[in-house]
Parts: C-alpha cells; sequence; structure tokens
C-alpha cells in the first residue's frame, strides 16, 4: 500500500478534540426562538465575507452583505483600506447603501438626506438647526463594524469586540487558504438562490462526504470521500478540514473506469492502462501530478508553482464556523455558503462562487453549473430560487435534500441525529454551536 | 430623427461617462466592452444627476445612492426604484460619436 505520511501527499492530520457527544435535537432547525437567540449569540458574534476585495478597487467603492436581519457596509479607504458598518441610518433606520455594490463619495440616505462621509460621520443633513437634542452632525454616525481582508476577500464581525481574523481561523487554515492565492483569483459565478431550508441543513451537508455516493453519485468515479484516501480533521473554533483524493476512482466506485476519469488524465498524457489495479490506479494520480509540475508552466498554468502535490489533483474543503464553507481545487475555488434568511428559520440564502486563477492564453473555463464554458471575468450576481435555474448539477442535488429535510425535522418522529464516524464533523460544528448559544464561546 | 454628432471619439475613455448636450439637454455618453451608450443625466429615483456615477459590468451607479441602471436598455437595478432612465441611440462615425433618439 501506498503511504501518505508525507506531508505533499496529503493535508497534515491535526490531533481530534475531544467530543462531548452533546444530542442535536430539531430545535435549531425550526424554532423561530432559537433563531432569534442564534442572531444574537452567532451572527452578530462571527466572522461573514462580505465579498471580494477586487469588486471594490477604488476609493468609495463599497459592497452590501447581509445576513440575517442585518446588512453590512463595507467600503474603501484612500489609504486602500476597508471601514465597515451596519446599514442603518441612527435617524430613523432606514439602510443608507443599497446593494449588492456601489459607490459613494458619501453615503445618502435616501429617506431624509443624511450625509455620510466614508468615516461613518453625519458631515450634513437639511435643517440641521432643527433638532432640540443638537445637530446631528459631529455627533452621530453610523454604527461601525470589524473589517479585515484575507484570501483576496473583505470579512465583517458584527462584534466590535472580537478578536482578529487570524486568530479566529488559526494558522492551519490561514496558511493553508492563502497558498491557493486567492488573491489573484476571479470570480466567474456568483449566484445566490433563496432555498427552502434552516441554513445548518446545508453546513451540515458541507460537514460530512458520507451522504456523496447516494447524492452525488456522478462524482464515485473520480473523486474520493473514503478510505485511505480521504481525511477529515477538527479544528478549533467548530471549523474543519475534508481532504478528497482525486484523479483516481473511489474505493467505493465498482467496475471499470469511466468518464471523466479517462478524459482528466488525458489531458495531462496520462493513460490507464488495460485491466488496471488498484495499485495501478492509485499511481495515475501520482503521474498526474508529476506532470502537472513538468508541463504545468508551459501551459500557462502558473498557479501550479503555488502549490503541494496533493494540491495539483486533489479537493479541500474548508468549513469555516459558522457558514463559510470553502472548497479548493487545482483548478479553481468554490465558496458553497447558506446565509441565514431575515425572519425564517426554514428559509436561507445559498451562495455559490466559483472563482479561477487566470490562465495564460484562456479566455473561457468550464462551468460548475454544467452550462457552457463561463468567460474569465468577473461575473454579475444572479439571484432567483432555487429550482428557478441551475446552481451546479453537485449544488442542485445538495440543495435538493433542504426542504425534504426542513420538512422532517419539523416532525414529532424524529428524535435527534445518529451520527457515523465520517460524520463527526457535524458533531465538532453543532457542539461549537451549542458553547455560542451558551455564550460560553470566547 | 438623425444622428447628431454630440462628442469627439478622442474625448471618450473606456467605462467613464463624458457630460455632453443633446437637443438642449444633458446627456452621458460613453463605451463599454458593449458598445457606445447615451443616456440622459437624470437618476429616475430622486432625480439627481448621474454625473459622476462610475460603470462595471455594463451599468452605471447613481453617485447619490447607488441605483444602478443598464446602459443598454435604461432599466433599472435595485429596490428603491424600478423606474427607467431615457436612453438614446449612439454610434461612432469617423472621428465623432452620434446620438439619436429613439423613435417611439
Amino acid at each position: 500500500m501506498t503511504t501518505l505520511d508525507n506531508d505533499n501527499d496529503r493535508p497534515q492530520r491535526l490531533q481530534r478534540p475531544e467530543l462531548r457527544g452533546d444530542p442535536i435535537t430539531a430545535t435549531r432547525y425550526t424554532s423561530r426562538d432559537y433563531f432569534a437567540s442564534e442572531l444574537d449569540n452567532v451572527w452578530r458574534r462571527t466572522w461573514n465575507i462580505a465579498g471580494m476585495a477586487y469588486q471594490a478597487p477604488e476609493e468609495g467603492d463599497y459592497l452590501v452583505a447581509e445576513v440575517g436581519p442585518e446588512s453590512v457596509i463595507v467600503v474603501r479607504r484612500a489609504d486602500g483600506s476597508f471601514n465597515g458598518y451596519l446599514n442603518v441610518c441612527p435617524h430613523r433606520g432606514a439602510r443608507v447603501a443599497e446593494g449588492p455594490y456601489g459607490f459613494a463619495d458619501r453615503f445618502v440616505c435616501p429617506y431624509h438626506g443624511w450625509q455620510f462621509d466614508l468615516d461613518g460621520r453625519v458631515v450634513d443633513l437639511p435643517d440641521p438647526q432643527d433638532f432640540k437634542r443638537g445637530n446631528p452632525c459631529s455627533k452621530l454616525g453610523l454604527e461601525a463594524v470589524v473589517v479585515t481582508e484575507l484570501f483576496g476577500m473583505v470579512w465583517f464581525n458584527i462584534d466590535r469586540d472580537c478578536g482578529s481574523l487570524e486568530d479566529y481561523l488559526g494558522a492551519t487554515i490561514v496558511e493553508e487558504i492563502s497558498g491557493y492565492h486567492i488573491e489573484e483569483m476571479v470570480r466567474v459565478l456568483d449566484m445566490t438562490a433563496e432555498t427552502e431550508c434552516n441554513w445548518k441543513i446545508l453546513t451540515d451537508n458541507f460537514n460530512e462526504a458520507y451522504h456523496l455516493q447516494v447524492v452525488h453519485p456522478q462524482l464515485v468515479p473520480f473523486i474520493e470521500s473514503q478510505g485511505d484516501f480521504s481525511q477529515i480533521d477538527l479544528m478549533p473554533n467548530g471549523h474543519n478540514r475534508g481532504w478528497f483524493a482525486s484523479y483516481q476512482p473511489s474505493a467505493l466506485h465498482e467496475g471499470p473506469v469511466v468518464e471523466p476519469l479517462p478524459s482528466l488524465l488525458a489531458e495531462w498524457g496520462v493513460a490507464v492502462p488495460e485491466n488496471p489495479s488498484s495499485e495501478v490506479l492509485r499511481q495515475l494520480r501520482k503521474d498526474v501530478q508529476d506532470k502537472k509540475r513538468e508541463l504545468g508552466a508551459e501551459r500557462g498554468f502558473d498557479h501550479y508553482a503555488y502549490l503541494k502535490n496533493y494540491q495539483l489533483t486533489d479537493y479541500v474543503i474548508y468549513n469555516i464556523f459558522p457558514n463559510s464553507v470553502i472548497t479548493v481545487g487545482p483548478e479553481g475555488v468554490q465558496l458553497l455558503r447558506p446565509r441565514p434568511h431575515a425572519t425564517d428559520p426554514a428559509q436561507c440564502l445559498f451562495d455559490h462562487w466559483w472563482l479561477v486563477p487566470k490562465i495564460g492564453g484562456r479566455t473561457h473555463t468550464p462551468s460548475p453549473s454544467g452550462g457552457p464554458d463561463l468567460p474569465v471575468e468577473d461575473a454579475e450576481h444572479e439571484y432567483f430560487a432555487y429550482g428557478e435555474q441551475s446552481l451546479g448539477e453537485t449544488a442542485d442535488q445538495d440543495l435538493s435534500i433542504g426542504a425534504l429535510q426542513q420538512q422532517g425535522l419539523g416532525s414529532v418522529g424524529f428524535k435527534q441525529f445518529y451520527l457515523s464516524e465520517q460524520e463527526i464533523r457535524l458533531q465538532n460544528f453543532h457542539e461549537r454551536l451549542d458553547d455560542y448559544m451558551r455564550r460560553d464561546a470566547n | 430623427m438623425d444622428f447628431q454628432p454630440v462628442l469627439k471619439l478622442s474625448e471618450i475613455i473606456e467605462n467613464k461617462a463624458c457630460l455632453t448636450v443633446f437637443e438642449g439637454r444633458e446627456i452621458l455618453v460613453g463605451v463599454t466592452n458593449k458598445g457606445y451608450f447615451a443616456i440622459e443625466n437624470k437618476c429616475s429615483h430622486q432625480g439627481k444627476p448621474l454625473t459622476g456615477g462610475r460603470i462595471r459590468h455594463g451599468h452605471i451607479s447613481c453617485p447619490v445612492h447607488g441605483v444602478r441602471f443598464n446602459l443598454e436598455t435604461g432599466a433599472a437595478v435595485g429596490k428603491l426604484t424600478n423606474k427607467p432612465i431615457k436612453i438614446y441611440r449612439a454610434r461612432a462615425n469617423e472621428d465623432w460619436l452620434e446620438v439619436c433618439e429613439i423613435s417611439a
């Protein structure tokens, strides 16, 4: 059997924290009280992604991000850094800026015309002398949030007493994802779908690969989800990482090699021999890694120079608590992110981004949504209800379980989750959620 | 209606809107990767000029509240208004950008 202890062959195994075995019941998916408490205890205290930093290249360019009932503005300043504010006028509470992006020399409330500079201060308004409590200028302003740029993305935290994003994520996530240089990529797909389930039903789904053989049978011929060529690691703060080797059939695959594996291999000049043994099949992935090292640069795949061997062929999923799911592969990066609905625990908004490196001479890239190739340029945001349009075959399959699980969890017939070992990332996630809900989390 | 020259092409930079006058009304003209455009210089949301609005993805953002307008159709994007802005036909003819009313 091939040994895999080399750091280049797979992610380094991490020590597994002790889990308590907290029961996971339906309340957290269905209860309005739980949902309201979750907004305070989780969403207003954790880090979330507002967008790609390159979307706001110039001073005054801003992005608007929505999480539950909260709307946050992040705006580029003259020195290149970002400021962030809750998108709420201190006068009577109207939203000040409209998303998903725009620019402003000053933010101007559409209701009574209060004007805010990029530092959030009220700088002008109609009839400033008319306020008995004093002129709002120099007195009132937009409520600030904490903003940090990392991985080419703008992150925010509504809790002004939060620690740094880097401490929150931990060194492993920061170092490994930084190695993919997402800041040099372009987002070629940017979709949001209204979905009929609680946001956690989708994060749970991305926290395990047990469903892959049933929900995504098309992946089994070329991605591992079990056995020696996959690995799951739990991390502090409820984060986790999953590693799934590709360019080889899963241990679950039966019968001869089938597409798309031969095509994937052929692209790098690797052929499948007649009647290959499992050892021979395992070697094909290593052969592709060698070929990518050898030919990548001349074919314009400059980013391969950054990557470790396993990163040249395999998929790694980083589930960042609470909901930022970043899947990295050799040819691009996905964000798969459910966000809570503004008011309803039984709905969420699902974001699907696909980011690709700029590969010399290539103007188009294969679409993860199964449609025609996508132009390698910043995509316009698409917003629709699940089912109206495809989010991509795999994402559509994932979302297909949303409503049916949400409905089942509302039944008196459901008691609590009964999890397998390969679903242990869910347990880790939910125990961290429990910490936050009890306000035990740091 | 006939096309009339409104601006020298040499004054036009991609994704920048230039202020000029057509038939006595202020208009913004320019070019994006989708072609030349000409629009009225007035936001349909609260009537402010669109001058200085940045252009991204074939849309101009109003500098006041950020309402975005499709430069090819005039359609508004977002929640603040669904009222389109007036657009004109625009074309290059030798050294000039020319503009024409769209007949009803």
